[in-house]
C-alpha cells in the first residue's frame, strides 16, 4: 500500500518533494516523510504546472517514451517529464496539474523502482483472503474489476480485501515463494480504495495467479512455467526498452512464475460460492 | 559473415524452448525445439556453413533440406529483428 500519501494540491501550490519507494516490509509509499531504512527510494522534485497540454484538454495522451540519457533515466509523456540519477535516484519532474497525469506519472516511476526490488507491478487484480492474495491478471478488459464485483456479490456486498482492481506489485520472497501488494492504482472501482489499503500493509503470501478468460462457461486450467512466463510479461507495466530492462523483467517474471501456482481463469457472470471457493482453496 | 543475434534482445531457454524477447518492439517469440538449436549455434556466432553443418549432424537430414530450411529460418529472425 501507500502510506502517507499527500494530497499533493493541499502541500505547496506548485510544487512537492515526494520520496518515492518500496519499503523492507514491501509496498509501495510516495509521501514527504521517508521510512527508515526503504528497500529502495527515489526523491523526486515535482512541479505541478498549470500549461501542460493535457490540462487544457486539447489532445489524448501520448505513448510514454521511456530513456537512459547518460546517467539518468527519462521519462515523457505529453503531461509529464521526469529525469532521475541513476546513481542518487534523485530528480526532478514536471506534471499537468490533474489527478489523473500525477496518478500517471507514480506509476511510471513505480514500474521501473520495483522490479530493482525484485517486483514487478502488473495489470492485476488481486484480493487478499485468510492471509493469503489471490491475482487476477489481464489486459484492459479482461475482467479484472468484473471479477471482484463477482467475488463481492458472494460475500453479500459486504467488505473484503482487495489488493487492487487494476495493479498488484508481484514480488518474488525468500523460500521459493511471492508476495503481493495493494497499490494506490486503481481503476473504476476506486471508491473502494480508501477501505482497502488500510487492510493491506506489509502484503501477504501470494498463493495463486490466475490469467482471465472471460468464457460461457468456468473452468482452472493449470499453466506451466513456461506458459505463465509467456502470458505474464505482456501484463507487467515497464517502459524502458533495452536489453538490460528486458533481461531483469524476464529473469523476474520467470521467478515468479516458478514461485506462485498459475492457472487460466475461464470465468463468467454470476459467480457461485462454489467456484469462488475452487478459486481460493 | 557470422550470424549473430540482436545485441537488444532478452532470452531463456526453458524446457529446450527458447523465449525471445525484443524490447524495441515489445514482442515475445518462441521457438521450438529444432529452432531452438539452431537458435543456440547462432548465439555462439556462426557462419552459416557451420550452422548447416551441425544441424546435419544433431538431425542426421540430407543437406540441401538442411540449407533450406536454415536458411528459411535465418530470413524469418532477421525479418522479426532478430539477428544483427
Amino acid at each position: 500500500m501507500i502510506k502517507n500519501q499527500p494530497d499533493l494540491f493541499s502541500l505547496k501550490p506548485d510544487h512537492a518533494f515526494l520520496n518515492v519507494g518500496l519499503t523492507k516490509s514491501g509496498g509501495l509509499y510516495a509521501s514527504a516523510c521517508s521510512p527508515k531504512k526503504p528497500r529502495i527510494e527515489s526523491r523526486l522534485n515535482i512541479a505541478l504546472k498549470r500549461n501542460l497540454a493535457a490540462n487544457e484538454g486539447k489532445r489524448g495522451f501520448t505513448d510514454v517514451c521511456a530513456r537512459i540519457s547518460g546517467r539518468n533515466v527519462v521519462f515523457k509523456r505529453n503531461d509529464f517529464y521526469a529525469r532521475i540519477n541513476l546513481d542518487e535516484l534523485t530528480g526532478k519532474a514536471s506534471v499537468a496539474r490533474n489527478e489523473y497525469s500525477v496518478n500517471s506519472l507514480l506509476r511510471v516511476i513505480f514500474s521501473w523502482l520495483a522490479p530493482q526490488a525484485g517486483g514487478l507491478l502488473m495489470h492485476s487484480s488481486g484480493i487478499k483472503a485468510g492471509n493469503k492474495s489471490f491475482i487476477f491478471t489481464g489486459i484492459s478488459g479482461s475482467g479484472k474489476s468484473t471479477i471482484i464485483k463477482e467475488i463481492k456479490k458472494i460475500h453479500g456486498g459486504g467488505r473484503i480485501d482487495i489488493l487492487s482492481d487494476e495493479i498488484v506489485l508481484v514480488e518474488s520472497s525468500k523460500y521459493n515463494k511471492a508476495r503481493a501488494y495493494g497499490t494506490p492504482f486503481w481503476g473504476e472501482l476506486s471508491g473502494l480504495r480508501k477501505e482497502n489499503n488500510r487492510g493491506n500493509a506489509g502484503g501477504s503470501a501470494a498463493a495463486k495467479l490466475f490469467f482471465l478468460r472471460k468464457a460461457p462457461f468456468f473452468k482452472i486450467k493449470p499453466l506451466g512455467k513456461a506458459e505463465a512466463m509467456t502470458r505474464m510479461l505482456p501484463n507487467v507495466l515497464y517502459f524502458l526498452k533495452n536489453k538490460a530492462a528486458a533481461d531483469m523483467i524476464m529473469s523476474l517474471a520467470l521467478e515468479i512464475a516458478g514461485n506462485i501456482p498459475c492457472f487460466e481463469l475461464f470465468f463468467m457472470p454470476r459467480m457461485t460460492k462454489k467456484q469462488y471457493e475452487a478459486i481460493t482453496e | 559473415m557470422k550470424l549473430s543475434p540482436n545485441k537488444n534482445l532478452a532470452w531463456r531457454i526453458i524446457e529446450k524452448k527458447a523465449y525471445i524477447l525484443n524490447p524495441e518492439k515489445s514482442e515475445l517469440h518462441c521457438l521450438d525445439e529444432v529452432a531452438t538449436a539452431a537458435w543456440e549455434l547462432i548465439s555462439k556466432k556462426t557462419e552459416f556453413a557451420a550452422l548447416c553443418d551441425k544441424m546435419r549432424e544433431d538431425y542426421d537430414a540430407k543437406k540441401e533440406v538442411i540449407e533450406k530450411d536454415m536458411s528459411e529460418f535465418i530470413k524469418k529472425l532477421r525479418e522479426q529483428s532478430l539477428l544483427e
